[in-house]
């Protein structure tokens, strides 16, 4: 039965061949650390997409009792954290979370960085790398703001007047930043529709270009 | 299975050599022997992930109060690198560490490939880049550090105000004082008509902490965001004590 | 590669063998990630259900055989709004003192039926003209077809000579 359903799909889409270049690609030995255990450097990319899926997961279920309000948010998080079954563990998953991804893509880049592999011809790789990484740190500041703590009001109050000290156009920035003039409750519907929705996007976009690129030209060669 | 990376070689690719103590030369399929072990190293990963996450619960700090000028901000571990570099910067020309220093970096870091154009992949064989990211990574691990210190100097300095304890109790004393009367006339609409607060911070048990001429002379002079002297003449009295009077649990 | 063909004594290919134990891990990982998240998901299964009871009258309050309407306030708890929701019972003392408590909202579209009318059918409801005895049985013909909605009583208040009421439930036709 499964059997005539994947036959029955492949005869109309032909995905065999997708799939089968996928699985069957012969991965060199030099990134294998059943080989040589210093090969473990080259695990930092995978395991930076881990916790990116972690992240997605776990961002997905808090959606579900977190109010980007500044009225609410911040009783919805402790809603999160002191009643909901697990919502302390779950919540925590997201937090530590977002730091893991931040540490295991920065040693990623440094390995590939050490090894040269952003070298010719995967210098667009790179530069989509580079741009995950600025989307990641936007996912870092925004995501910051929204249990509407102390902590989160006053780091974001600070990285909007970094923003409003850009030359001539800097005050504008700020405003659009921010949803007006104070921090408030635009601030935070912004923060949360750019950490839910629009990185997000770009993210799945990206890391779809850079999985791309790695298939097509494969892993860099042994130094 | 035939062996493409013959002739299928992307130009330029260096050619494969096999590494000094490799012992085995083999590739082997992605799906299933190397996805296997991938898979494995992912799975202790995320074991050890989760026995952090449940040895270190997330705390929640008090709610955002944009009044409480007193809390010493303090950005996310990750960018206080970015944060320390201003505090170098000279305040007229703030953008240099905001926007020229941050940009160029990233400038930088995008256009590697093209700056580092040699063919030469190891590490010690292009001394200049290599170089080069340690000093930055060394120059970052030190603002990150010198960030952290001084903010535990400024925490040690500066303490934040023990949280103000949660009221539970919400009955309000007395509510039909004159001063309640005062208080609803003058008051409620920043502190709310049951003391729980709206611009204005709550009162609930306000009586707990400030005596009522504390009261009256904040009522007075004004705070913060408050205004001096809302509650005129002898109401300011009536009103003040009839606040010390909220003593709740 | 030649896996395929190197069967072990089982029959079962080394390609095989690895196969399933990438499945495995695949699912241990996919476990640990989702584990969390549905105890997480299906809390509000544990809020619902067991009501708690609000004491509403006194069992002295009532006479026998008329239908009182009483008014109660109930604590709700909604995820973190709390709020007090005002609700009203109709309460019938039985000839063998046992209590009715009936919800005043009708059960053809949800209007409120009005109580007190003489002859055998004491509840109306003005929307679409559906009348109730006094017990809450729908007369026959008329749009409602479901008995009023009753509230769990409290057994243990009663001997108290509480009247407490708790969760709505649906009584069949």
């Amino acid at each position: 039965m499964l059997k005539k359903t994947y036959d029955w799909i492949d005869e109309r889409l032909g995905v065999t061949p997708i799939w089968r270049d996928i699985a069957d690609h012969e991965v060199p030995a030099h990134v294998n650390p059943a080989n040589k255990m210093s090969a473990f450097i080259y695990c930092f990319g995978g395991l930076t997409f881990l916790i990116i899926t972690t992240q997605i997961i776990s961002g997905m279920f808090l959606a579900m009792y977190y109010v980007p309000d500044i009225v609410n948010a911040y009783n919805s998080v402790k809603y999160i954290t002191d009643e909901v079954l697990l919502g302390q563990i779950v919540r925590g998953m997201h937090f530590w979370g977002a730091s893991l991804v931040i540490i295991m893509m920065f040693l990623h880049m440094l390995r590939v960085f050490f090894t040269g592999s952003y070298k010719a011809p995967r210098e667009l790789n790179w530069v989509v790398g580079v741009l995950i990484f600025m989307v990641v740190m936007g996912f870092g500041f925004t995501g910051y703001l929204l249990p509407w703590d102390q902590k989160a009001y006053w780091a974001t109050q600070v990285g909007a007047n970094i923003a409003a000290s850009v030359p001539v156009v800097g005050p504008y920035i700020r405003i659009l930043l921010v949803g007006g003039a104070d921090l408030g409750a635009l601030t935070l519907t912004r923060f949360f529709a750019i950490h839910v929705f629009f990185l997000p996007a770009a993210l799945l976009v990206l890391l779809g270009l850079h999985f791309f690129m790695i298939r097509k030209q494969g892993i860099s060669g042994p130094l | 299975m035939a062996d493409h990376s013959n002739k299928e070689r992307i130009p330029g690719v260096p050619r494969y050599r096999k590494p000094k103590g490799l012992k085995i030369d083999g590739t082997e399929p992605f799906f299933p022997n190397f996805l296997l072990k991938e898979w494995i190293v992912g799975s202790v990963f995320l074991v050890a992930f989760i026995m952090w996450i449940l040895f270190n619960p997330v705390d929640l700090e008090a709610v955002a109060d944009p009044q409480d000028t007193s809390f010493i901000p303090v950005p996310d571990w990750y960018f206080l690198f970015l944060y320390q570099l201003l505090k170098y910067v000279p305040g007229q020309v703030v953008w240099l560490g905001t926007v020229v220093v941050p940009g160029l970096a990233v400038a930088l870091l995008l256009l590697v490939p093209w700056i580092d154009r040699s063919k030469t992949r190891h590490p010690f064989k292009r001394l200049i880049p290599t170089g080069a990211m340690i000093l930055s990574l060394i120059f970052m691990a030190w603002l990150t550090y010198e960030a952290d210190e001084q903010h535990k100097h400024a925490l040690a300095k500066n303490p934040p105000k023990p949280k103000a304890p949660a009221v539970k109790d919400t009955a309000i004393v007395a509510p039909s004082d004159p001063g309640a009367k005062i208080f609803s006339q003058s008051c409620a609409t920043c502190h709310g008509a049951e003391l729980k607060g709206q611009v204005g911070p709550s009162l609930l048990g306000v009586g707990n902490k400030l005596k009522p001429e504390q009261i009256e002379e904040i009522i007075t002079k004004g705070r913060g965001a408050m205004p001096p002297g809302i509650v005129q003449g002898d109401d300011t009295k009536k009103v003040a004590e009839w606040l010390g009077k909220q003593q709740q649990k | 590669m030649n896996d395929n063909n190197q069967k072990d004594k089982e029959g079962l290919s080394r390609r095989q063998f690895l196969t399933y134990a990438l499945g495995g891990t695949g699912a241990f990982m996919a476990a640990a990630i989702t584990m969390p998240m549905i105890p997480f998901t299906v809390d509000p299964l544990r809020r619902v259900g067991a009501g708690n009871f609000v004491e509403a009258a006194k069992v002295s309050d009532f006479e026998v055989g008329v239908p009182k309407k009483v008014e109660f306030t109930v604590h709700k708890k909604d995820g973190w709004v709390e709020s007090d929701v005002k609700l009203s019972a109709w309460v019938l003392k039985k000839q063998d003192g046992t209590f009715l408590a009936m919800s005043p909202i009708c059960t053809h579209l949800g209007c409120q039926v009005n109580g007190g009318k003489e002859g055998d059918y004491f509840f109306h409801c003005p929307c679409h003209d559906s009348f109730f005895t006094k017990d809450g049985v729908p007369k026959p013909g008329v749009p409602a077809t479901r008995p009023l909605d009753t509230y769990a009583i409290d057994e243990n208040a009663l001997k108290e000579g509480k009247l407490a009421l708790g969760a709505i439930s649906q009584r069949k036709a």
